[in-house]
Parts: structure tokens; sequence; C-alpha cells
């Protein structure tokens, strides 16, 4: 994924000025910066839910994002936590962990999903309502939501602020496996940096609207 | 749940939408609006079908629209009629929709015994069942002897005007009985009456059947509507009284029903059919006997059911100087009573 | 040019609007807001048959309203204007306790239960609930208003004349149905502006709600004299569907006289019900659509587009019908003139307004990550809408739903002019029959009517509690 001289504004305001980075597949990076840096509207631009004022983003060769045109979300192949685990209400943990799956690849994906439910210990839980959840519980039922279409890139908006160590722990097995397995891209944002050090391999700082390398973990 | 059953409705609207463009027509029929009250005419209506084979299909129009919504149907649909035959409680719109050459002319056998100066010398409608404008009374309230006899009693000072009520004569029966006023007694004496009745405060409420509802009730002692209101409390036996005002001199107003072909309608032989059957003298008496009109306009014998109809003498005014009154009739009531 | 007679008959309809509308409201939130202050075991047995029983008594005609109301008001003295509007609040009050309701319900937990944490029970009601509530009882206020100053039959039977009056009486003498729209022209840019200014001041509450999770808060516990304004608001409920329903079932008299009501009017109650689900089901899809999109655009946009579609608001009834007449009245058209679509599409046209405003309310409230994460990961965009956007707006479905469907049974005069020949309303049946006073027959129609919104009322309402948004 390549993104070229990205801006965005909000409301006359310049968030951020010209946003250049290029990850690789297997690649892991932190976006680290104080609150309203803009490190969620970054992961919102890479996701296409929020538009670009100038630049393009590129996935797999092709343009995604541009001011005059935004791929929807869900052709990029990717899979999104937000800071709130925003599971429907309506729908049961187990529908909300499937709602991206087709029904034949149910059917042949047993295996990966059996495991994730297991690495993120939720298996018992497939028949709660999301209100029933408690705060891990939830943020770990929306790991495997995201994790479940094998996404190409994962983006994580702090996943684990707030959590206990249990859930923690689980979740961040269970990312790191899945990326040493299906060579995904993470782009994850936090404030934490013992949490950056645990699953990214390089640190981006968000200062001023520019993003820049810091350095190599 | 919700999601099924807004699936199943989905489902039902699209059937429907294509049930309703399937069906044809099967039988024949005859497309009528009318401001005939519902009560009256579907009986009538009925027998029409049972003796013709020929199906109705009817729209009745509502007190609430003043008997305008009707006349507006028919105008709206210029382009591409859907009715065949109008049949109106009254004749103002009636002469409006000839005017503007909505209809078609058509003299009926059945209207032969009707007098010329009830038919529109063109043919384009017949008028017929009249209907009176009235004075009705409560007779817990007022004596016998104190029974007011003239439209001029609603300004007699010895009078309360609290205890009197007129329908607002912007609209319907009472507009025309304003028209008919102006053109009888000339537009100053005319608009002259009416500020009084304004000025002295008599109570102007929403349409005849209200008025008859305020005499019934006793909140009012007497009031100015239409035979066919006043009939209906009559019939249920309520304490009043009517009295045809003015005959000794002015007159009262009769107001005929009327009945008309569409120019242009869908079925106009059954159309034809349909009016001929109306304007059969034994329909004549039907209405009359039903209650719905109360002045037959050629000779039937009748026994009264409501109050007898033989001496009414009706205001000498043609209908036509009547309809040219009414926009400027309408302005000042409106000036006058709306405040 | 406006008249001086014109302009102070559109003043004083104003203000008779604007108050009615207050009270109305006044009374639904204060009757509404308990059910935030009586326990849930005592609001499902008692309070909420109480609620459900008077939103459906929105079907009864107001004329009906008004003569069981006006021997009463005549014995007690009250005449005019406050009467007028006490019947006239009496007929509205089932739509005020609808929005009421809505916005109440919709009212998060957690940010009550937040609110009780740091202040008095009283201010949480206040200051927390009601700015919550807010946005429906807006809405609500609006529909009352412009339903007010719409109607001049109520007002004449206690004679007072309103600008309604006007308008009605250039419409029936001059068949031109363009000069009554002019006429109510300024009638509507005061309502616009006011509806702006409200929508204007109210911009803050609309955003930044997150609906919350928490289980229904603990009853408030409110100082004496507002537990007793809660306690008369109640009682104007009480009345409202009392004294209506008492003076119908003493006027049908006999059970037999109930059948036949309903025997002759079985034509029109089919054909009412299938106009209803119709017209409230395309009125719903179209909302959705046009809401979704709309909600999308530029702050400016939008506001421009909620003022537009208010404007139907302002034609009068019977234009809707002429117009329509008119535009489909061609012969490339003939599959929809004369057919059901076409008082479908009067309908639709005269309330899609309303149907949007609701699902606008409930569009503000939505939270947008969960719609946000439904483009992630969904399919494809009709996936996402239908097992996402759709059952998280069904409250907002079924309350627009009920509505258009209300309003759709109740409406004359655009319907007389468009429904195909042959086929009529229950609601076109009670005004014809009207004509005879109330009697039993229009009595009979009435309590049937009354009888089909509460069942519907009923199933609706259990469908919206099943849900779980």
């Amino acid at each position: 994924m390549r993104i070229n001289a990205v801006e965005k504004k909000y409301n006359h305001q310049e968030v951020l000025k010209g946003i250049d980075l290029m990850v690789t597949s297997g690649e892991r990076i932190v976006v680290m910066g104080p609150s309203g840096s803009g490190k969620t509207t970054l992961l919102r631009l890479i996701a296409g839910l929020e538009r670009p004022d100038s630049g393009e983003i590129h996935m797999f060769d092709k343009i995604v994002s541009q001011p005059g045109k935004v791929m929807s979300p869900y052709k990029r192949q990717i899979g999104m936590v937000f800071q709130n685990a925003t599971l429907w209400p309506f729908m049961s943990v187990e529908k909300n962990i499937l709602f991206p799956m087709h029904k034949n690849e149910i059917k042949t994906q047993q295996n990966h999903i059996g495991a994730l439910l297991d690495h993120l210990d939720i298996r018992r839980l497939l028949h709660t309502r999301p209100s029933d959840l408690s705060g891990g519980e939830a943020k770990r039922v929306a790991i495997a939501r995201a994790l479940v279409s094998n996404p190409k890139i994962l983006l994580l908006d702090e996943p684990l602020t707030h959590l206990d160590r249990h859930s923690k722990e689980k979740i961040t097995e269970a990312i790191d496996a899945f990326i040493i397995k299906n060579k995904s891209t993470l782009i994850y944002v936090t404030h934490d940096e013992s949490e950056a050090k645990q699953l990214a391999n390089s640190k981006y700082i968000i200062e001023d609207g520019f993003l820049i390398h810091e350095n190599d973990i | 749940m919700v999601i099924r059953i807004l699936r199943i409705i989905i489902i039902g609207i699209i059937l429907t939408g294509v049930l309703s463009g399937c069906i044809g027509k099967r039988q024949e029929e005859v497309v009528i609006y009318t401001s005939v009250d519902q009560i009256f005419a579907e009986d009538i209506l009925k027998d029409f079908e049972n003796k013709t084979g020929i199906k109705t299909k009817t729209v009745f129009d509502v007190e609430a629209t003043k008997t305008v919504g009707l006349a507006n149907r028919i105008i709206s649909e210029k382009n591409m009629p859907q009715a065949d035959v109008y049949w109106s409680g009254e004749f103002v719109m009636t002469i409006l929709l000839a005017k503007d050459g909505l209809l078609e002319p058509y003299a009926s056998p059945s209207a032969n015994d009707i007098p010329s100066i009830y038919k529109d010398t063109q043919n384009l409608w017949t008028g017929y069942a009249g209907r009176a404008r009235i004075i009705l009374v409560n007779k817990n309230l007022v004596a016998p002897k104190d029974y007011p006899n003239s439209i001029y009693d609603f300004l007699d000072s010895n009078r309360d005007p609290n205890m009197m009520a007129i329908a607002q004569p912007m609209f319907g029966t009472t507009m025309t009985h304003a028209a008919a006023l102006y053109a009888y007694l000339g537009e100053d004496e005319g608009r002259t009456f009416f500020e009084k009745l304004k000025e002295r405060g008599v109570k102007v409420v929403d349409g005849n059947s209200v008025v008859r509802d305020m005499v019934v009730s006793g909140q009012v002692a007497f009031g100015l509507t239409d035979t066919d209101d006043a009939c209906i409390a009559v019939k249920k036996g309520d304490p009043v009284e009517i009295i045809i005002p003015d005959q000794d001199e002015m007159g009262a107003l009769v107001i005929p029903n009327t009945v008309a072909l569409i120019k242009d309608g869908p079925n106009p032989q059954a159309g034809r059919k349909l009016i001929d059957f109306l304007l059969e003298k034994d329909m004549e008496k039907t209405l009359i006997e039903a209650g719905w009109s109360h002045i037959p306009v050629r000779q039937i014998d009748i026994t009264p059911t409501c109050m007898s109809t033989d001496e009414v003498y009706p205001m000498q005014i043609s209908f036509e100087e009547m309809f040219n009154y009414r926009d400027k009739v309408n302005q000042d009531m409106t000036t006058i009573f709306v405040k | 040019m406006m008249s001086v007679r014109q302009f102070g008959l559109l003043y004083k309809t104003l203000i008779y609007a604007f108050m009615t509308g207050m009270i109305v409201m006044l009374i639904a939130f204060l009757a509404t807001s308990v059910i935030w202050t009586v326990k849930r075991k005592w609001f499902n047995k008692y309070i909420k048959p109480l609620f459900l029983t008077s939103i459906s008594m929105v079907f009864v005609p107001a004329y009906i309203h008004a003569l069981a109301w006006m021997d009463l008001l005549n014995a007690i003295g009250i005449r005019g204007q406050v009467a007028s509007i006490l019947v006239m609040v009496m007929s509205l009050l089932p739509l005020g306790i609808m929005m009421s309701l809505f916005g109440l319900i919709l009212a998060e937990d957690s940010m009550v239960e937040m609110g009780q944490l740091y202040t008095k029970d009283k201010c949480v009601l206040i200051k927390i609930i009601f700015p919550m509530a807010k946005p429906a009882l807006v809405v609500g206020f609006a529909m009352s208003f412009v339903w007010t100053i719409q109607d001049y039959s109520i007002p004449s039977l206690f004679f007072v004349n309103t600008y309604a009056l006007e308008i009605f009486s250039k419409y029936s003498s001059t068949n031109q149905p363009i000069l009554p729209f002019i006429i109510s022209l300024p009638m509507m840019l005061i309502t616009l502006f006011i509806l702006w200014v409200f929508i204007r001041r109210n911009k803050t509450i609309f955003s930044g709600l997150r609906k919350g999770l928490a289980k229904r808060a603990m009853p408030l516990s409110l100082p004496i004299w507002m537990v007793f304004l809660q306690f008369i608001a109640l009682s104007f409920v009480m009345v409202q569907i009392i004294v209506p329903v008492l003076s119908l079932t003493v006027k049908v008299q006999t059970l037999d006289n109930l059948w036949t009501s309903l025997y002759l009017a079985y034509d029109e109650v089919v054909f009412t019900i299938i106009l209803g689900v119709m017209t409230a089901t395309v009125s719903v899809i179209l909302a959705t659509l046009l809401v979704s999109k709309v909600m999308r655009m530029d702050k400016n946009i939008k506001t421009i587009i909620g003022m537009l579609l208010l404007l139907p608001l302002a034609i009068p009834a019977p234009t809707v019908g002429i117009g329509l007449n008119f535009v489909f009245g061609r012969a490339s058209m003939s599959f929809i003139y004369g057919t059901l679509w076409m008082p479908v599409f009067a309908n639709i046209i005269r309330f899609l307004s309303f149907a949007c405003m609701v699902m606008m309310a409930q569009h503000m409230r939505l939270d947008q990550s969960m719609l946000e994460s439904a483009k992630i990961f969904q399919k494809n965009r009709f996936h996402g809408f239908y097992k996402v956007y759709v059952p998280m707006l069904s409250p907002g479905f079924l309350a627009s739903f009920f509505l258009v469907f209300i309003l759709t049974i109740g409406e004359l005069s655009a319907t007389l002019i468009v429904v195909p020949a042959g086929t009529s309303t229950i609601t076109m049946r009670i005004y014809n029959y009207l004509h005879y006073g109330s009697s039993h027959l229009v009595a009979g129609l009435c309590l049937i009517i009354l009888s089909i919104a509460i069942i519907t009322g009923f199933f609706l309402i259990h469908l919206l509690a099943k849900s779980e948004v």
C-alpha cells in the first residue's frame, strides 16, 4: 500500500498536511501522536471512510482513494477495529463475527474460524448478545470479526486500551499469529509505547499534520 | 422479524399493483360522481344495477368540501375524463362545469315533463327534485306565536341574536342563498343584510347540519338551513318545526338537484341510460319520499313525510343570475365574516 | 397583496396554532416523562396500554372530538378560542404522545445514569432527558402547528375564524387551485421560519449522541410538584380517550348497530387498509433512501433540502389531487391514472415529509461507527444495507410507517379527488354520514377505525419492543 501526499481538512482546519507512506505485505507499523493529531483520520482515510482533499492512496497497484473517487471500503480487503467495539446490538456474537463471510466461505473456512475463536477465547460467547458482553469480551469479538475474512490490511485503532491482561494477551497473540500466517499488513494506532513494541516493527509519529518515520523497533 | 414482515408487505404491494393493472373490464359499467348523500344514492344506484345490469362506480362527495370537491375533480380530469354522469344536490357547480365546456348536451326523454326553467337552454343539465332554504325552529324555546316567518326576523331587534344561527355564507347553499338575495334585493341591499347579521352577532357556524344540530340541542332558538338537514331532525322526532320563509312576497329559495352528462366520458351510452333513470318521475318521487328532496318540479302525488310541499312559493330568480353573483358574493361574504 | 383584514387574521391564526402546538407538546412530554419515573412493572401494566390507546385515538376525526366535547364545554361555560384550542389539543394529543414517546424511547440510559451521579433527578429530567427528546418534540410541535393552521372546521364550530377559512373560501369559489396556494404562502413561510429557528438552535443536540448499551436506568424520583404536573398531564390523556369513546359508545347504542356499520362499510375497511399499508410502505422506502442520501450531504444543503421537504405541507390538499390528475391524466399514463396508485401518490406527496422527519430524527441518533463497520465488513452494498442499516433504523421505520398509515387513513380532500371510482375510504364514508350529525352509523364507523388503530398500534409496538435497537 502506498499513500501519496494525502491531505485532509475538517472545518477549514488542516488535520493532515501531506502524508506519504509505503508499506509492504507482512510489515507492521504503529502510528503514534498526541490526541487530535489525526491518527484516527489516517486510518479512516485508508479504510475509505473518508475522502482525501488531495493526494492518492494505492492498494495492490490500484488507486483506491483520490479527491474525486473513493473505492468502497468493503472492496479493499481490509479488517478494522474501532476504538469502541461497535458490535451490532441486534445480532448475536456469532452473526457479528460471520457477517463479512459468504455462506460457502463459512463452510470451507471452518478450521480458520475455529482457531480464531479458540485463540481469542470467545467460543462460549457465540450465542450471547453484544449487550451481555464485558468490555474485554466485546473487543475480542470485534477482533475476530476483523480477522475472520483474512484481510490483506489490518487497521487497528487503540484496540488494547482499557483492557484486562487476559484480553490483551489473547488479542496480541491472535493478531501476531494471523499476520505471520497471512503476511498481512498491520497499521496500528496507539498512545502506549509498550503496546507499540508488542505488535509493530516500525514506528511513525504524526506531528503537525505530517507523518514522520521515527525508528524501527 | 421486522424485516420478514416488511418483505411480506412489499410482495403484497407488488402483487396488488400488478393485479389492479390486470383486471380488465368484464361488465358494462358507468361512472358517476355525486354530491347526493350516500345513504340515499346507494340504494338508488343499486336499483339501477339490478334493472339494467350495468355496474355503477361511484364517487361520493362529502360536506366537508362543501360540495366543490367533485366539481374540482371533474375540472382536473378535463384531459381524460373518468366520469360519465355528474349528479349534484345543487346547481351552481353544474353551471360552472357547463360554462367550462365540460358537459355534453343530452335531452333525456325522462325530462320531457320538467318545466324549461329547470333545464339548461342547450340541454347541458337538467334540474329536478328541489330543496328549499327554510328556518328551523326549536319548539321548546319559541312559542308558536313568535315563530319567525321571514329571513328579516334575523335582524329583528326584539330577538336575541345569540340564539340564531346561519351557516358560513362563503360556502354551499348559504352562499347560493346570498347570491339569490343580491339578485333579488340588489347588490347594496343584499350586502347590507349580511353586514347587519354580522353586526348583530348572529352565530355563523360550519355548515347547515351544524345549524340543525344547534337548533335541536337548544343552543340556538332558530336557524337558517336546508330542508334535507331539517327533515333529518323532524324524522328523528326532535322538537323542531320547519318554517318556509317569506311566502308573502319574496318567496323561499328552492335549489334543485341537477344531472348532467360529462363530455368525453368513458361510457357515454351507459351514462345516458343512467341519466334517463335518475330523471324519471318515479325517481323524483323516491328522492322526496326518502327525504333528500322536498319540492317536486312536476306534478307528483306524494304523501309528505316531513313537510307539506304543496304551497311553497319559490323566489323568482333565474339560476344563471344567481350563478353570476357568486364571485362577488364570495368576496363580500369573506370580507364581512372572516375576521 | 394582503389586506389589513387578512393580515390580522393571519396573526391571530399563528398565535392560535402556536398556543395549540405548545400545549399539545407540553402535556405530551409531561405525561410521557413517566416512563422515566415509574417502576417498570407498573409502567407495562398501566401506562403502556394508556399511551397505546391514546395514540390510536389519532384515527378519530377531529370533528368527532368536537361533537363529543361541545356539549360538555358549553355546559361549563368554556367557549370561543379557548374551547377551540382545547378540542384541537385533544385531537392532536395522540400525535404529541407518539412523537414524545419516540423521543423518550431513544434517550440513552447511560447518559441518564451519568446525570443521576452528579445532579438531582429533577435536573436530570429537565437538563438531560428533555434535550435528548427535543428533536422528536420539535417535530411533534411542527406537525401540530401545521395541522392547526390548516384546519378551519374545528375553529368554525366554536365561532373562531382562521386564515385557513379564508383560503378555503377562495378555493371553493374560484376553482383555481393555484390561488389558495398563493394565499397560503405567507402562512407557510412563517412556519418554515419557525422550524428553521428551532433547527438552528437545536443543532448541537443533534450531534454527538450515542446509543448506550446500559440497562434501563433506575426510576427518577421527582419533587412533588412535578409529579403533580405529570398527574395532570396523564389525566388529560385519559380524558382525551374517555370523552370521545364514551360519547361514541353511547351513540352506537347497541351491538347490532355496530355490526350494521361494519357490514355497510366492509369494502371501505378493506380498501382503507390496503391504501394505508401501500402508502406507508412506499413512503418509508422513499424516506429511507432520501434521508440516507441527504444525511451525507453538506450541512447547508441538508438544511435547504429539509426546508424543501416541508413545502408539500403548504400545498392545500385538494391542490395535490388536482395536480396529480393534471400530470397523469393522459393516455400514456393510463396504467396509473384512475388506479389505486393515484390516492397512494396523493398521500405520499402529502405525508412523505413526516416520514422523512421521523427518519432524520432517527438518523441523527444513529451510531455512525456501527454503520462504518458495516461498510468495511459487508459483502456488498445490499448486504450491509439490509443486515445492518435497516435493522438499526427499524424503530424509525415502524414509527414513520405507523404515522403515514394513520395520516393516510384520515386523509380526505386529496383522496376524494383521485380515488378510483367505485372505491372509498372509511373516512370518506364517515364524512358523508356526518351530514346526519353524530348518528349511530358515524359512531359505529369511528369505533371500527379505532379498533383497527388499536390493533395496528399494539402489533407495531410489540415488534418495536422485541427489536433490540
